[in-house]
């Protein structure tokens, strides 16, 4: 019985529970079990809120036993990435400095979720103030894959993209500054958006950089996220950056039509070194939505490179800022991604705020040039195989490399702020998962769901479980 | 005129500048990538009109939300 409710997506345990033909306590108890019996082996929670999360299962049941009016999350258990804050609650980041750290406020997208009736399973684990892309942590231990342990996960949001992965809840919230919620989705096999930025509330959530940082979800199926994301988008007062578009309701625009939609394949940058495994997942899933009515369109696109060092130009000040008392006064406490804060002390005042200038208009130029000949542009979201813990050791041969050829793909997409969406699309030779990104123009979301939903219901990438999620009590 | 970007410079501005140790070593590998960097910016910054306002990013965004936005 566990397995059969554990391997529901979040919207069909959200109508079993509200028809109680499921209980949020059942659910609750699957996945608390679920993620006892994974986290020796993939590390992906920091913290399990056993007690709290039974707590609040009962009161969802009790709830719905009165016949009260009750949201689109309402008993269904989830977890975040352990720096979106509650008020009390310890919110580490995955740092050794932030250990104890009880923030004052919550996050909107904390008491948005909560309003919609979701149950907090705990705190996953993440990179150091959400800093590095291979998901690794001196502080708390390595977040592990569970399609094999032997690799990374991604980063920033590891426990996010691995705890959803071994069914040990059914979504979960990440962080996606340069790609953090689209490579831990896309490593792990599960669906994940970075929005539009704007889109979502960054209130009390831990900043990396304050003009690249999105909040995105991240899911076994691209319905689950168009829920989620439903729930946590919208104007926020608290955040003087989010936008007051109005917030459609994603989950009706899932119609499976994609007949005649121009999809948009890069001829340049997106597939420099990729492996024949990727190109084989590539091409199979374009071929699917072909097969959908969609057409295939090749174009150059322009220069993502420079948007990925104007992005470094921008962040890398930013995350300097942040940290600067912490770096004078406790280098000690930090892990070897310290070095990822240090250019940012550097780079000239003027350099930073001429990138700031330069990048709504570099913005228009790449989706009016991208978005005016195609919908959608489909490409890698990482262009090799899943790398191993190994690889991405510090000392090792070539890591900098790997690290760096992790973020390539996505950091574009987080300077020109347009929304992308990372769907599970295969697996390469070594077993571990391939997935591709959809970007669209800003605000584009509902279309990127609608083309991701098509492909999945076409699929089953989505439905496969990692061995790890069945045997892990063996 | 260029002058290449060395470890001193960004030791001694970590130091000096921002009150922070970076290491020699450290500071040599972050030479030249911060140079790289710098140089993106500025080669960016070629076109930028003094009245390019960062803050029109978000703004900008919402009017590239569909292809007939005025701009």
């Amino acid at each position: 019985m566990s397995n059969e409710i554990l391997d529901l997506s979040l919207t069909e345990i959200a109508a079993a529970i509200r028809k109680r033909k499921i209980s949020s306590l059942e659910a609750t108890r699957a996945c608390l079990e679920q993620a006892q019996r994974v986290q020796p082996h993939i590390n992906c929670f920091i913290s399990i809120e056993a007690g709290d999360a039974l707590k609040a299962s009962r009161a969802a049941d009790r709830a719905l036993t009165r016949g009260a009016r009750v949201g689109p999350l309402h008993g269904v258990p989830l977890a975040h990435k352990d720096l979106f804050y509650r008020k009390g609650h310890v919110s580490t980041a995955g740092a050794k400095i932030l250990r104890d750290y009880r923030p004052e406020v919550t996050a909107t997208v904390v008491e948005r979720m909560q309003a919609a009736g979701a149950i907090w399973l705990g705190t996953l684990n993440m990179s150091e103030f959400a800093g590095n892309p291979t998901g690794q942590n001196d502080h708390f231990g390595d977040c592990r894959n569970p399609w094999n342990t032997q690799h990374i996960t991604g980063g920033s949001s590891s426990g996010s993209g691995a705890a959803v992965a071994a069914r040990a809840c059914y979504g979960a919230l990440g962080s996606d500054t340069g790609g953090s919620i689209r490579h831990p989705a896309a490593f792990n096999g599960v669906v994940g958006l970075k929005p539009t930025n704007g889109l979502v509330s960054r209130f009390g959530v831990l900043p990396r950089s304050w003009s690249l940082d999105t909040v995105g979800p991240l899911a076994r199926t691209v319905r689950d996220c168009a829920r989620l994301t439903r729930v946590v988008a919208g104007v926020d007062v608290k955040d003087p950056t989010c936008s007051s578009e109005r917030v459609p309701d994603y989950e009706k625009e899932l119609t499976g039509k994609i007949r005649g939609l121009k999809i948009g394949v890069p001829t340049n940058y997106y597939y420099d070194g990729a492996s024949a495994d990727v190109r084989r997942c590539m091409e199979q899933s374009l071929d699917a939505l072909e097969s959908l009515g969609a057409r295939v369109i090749e174009l150059a696109v322009p220069d993502p490179q420079r948007a990925l060092d104007l992005s470094n130009v921008i962040s890398q000040p930013e995350v300097a800022a942040i940290h600067a008392r912490w770096l004078r006064e406790r280098q000690e406490d930090y892990s070897i991604w310290r070095a990822g804060i240090e250019p940012g002390l550097i780079i000239p005042a003027a350099s930073y705020l001429e990138a700031q200038m330069a990048r709504p208009r570099l913005t228009r130029e790449f989706v009016d040039e991208v978005f005016g000949k195609v919908d959608v542009l489909h490409a890698p979201v990482f262009a090799k195989p899943v790398p191993t813990i190994a690889e991405a050791m510090p000392g090792t041969p070539d890591r900098v490399v790997t690290i760096q050829a992790i973020s390539r793909n996505n950091r574009p997409a987080n300077f020109f702020g347009i929304p992308a969406l990372s769907v599970p699309a295969g697996f390469a030779s070594n077993g571990l998962p391939v997935a591709f990104q959809i970007m669209g123009r800003p605000y584009s979301e509902a279309l990127l769901f609608r083309v991701g939903d098509a492909y999945q219901r076409i699929t089953d990438w989505h439905e496969r479980a990692p061995a790890l999620s069945r045997n892990a009590a063996a | 005129m260029k002058n290449k970007v060395t470890g001193k410079l960004i030791e001694s501005s970590a130091l000096q500048l921002r009150r922070t140790r970076v290491g020699e070593a450290r500071a040599k590998v972050l030479a030249p990538d911060i140079e790289r960097l710098n140089d993106v910016a500025l080669a960016a910054a070629e076109d930028n009109d003094f009245n390019d306002e960062p803050a029109r990013f978000a703004s900008m965004l919402v009017r590239l939300k569909s292809p007939d936005s005025r701009r």
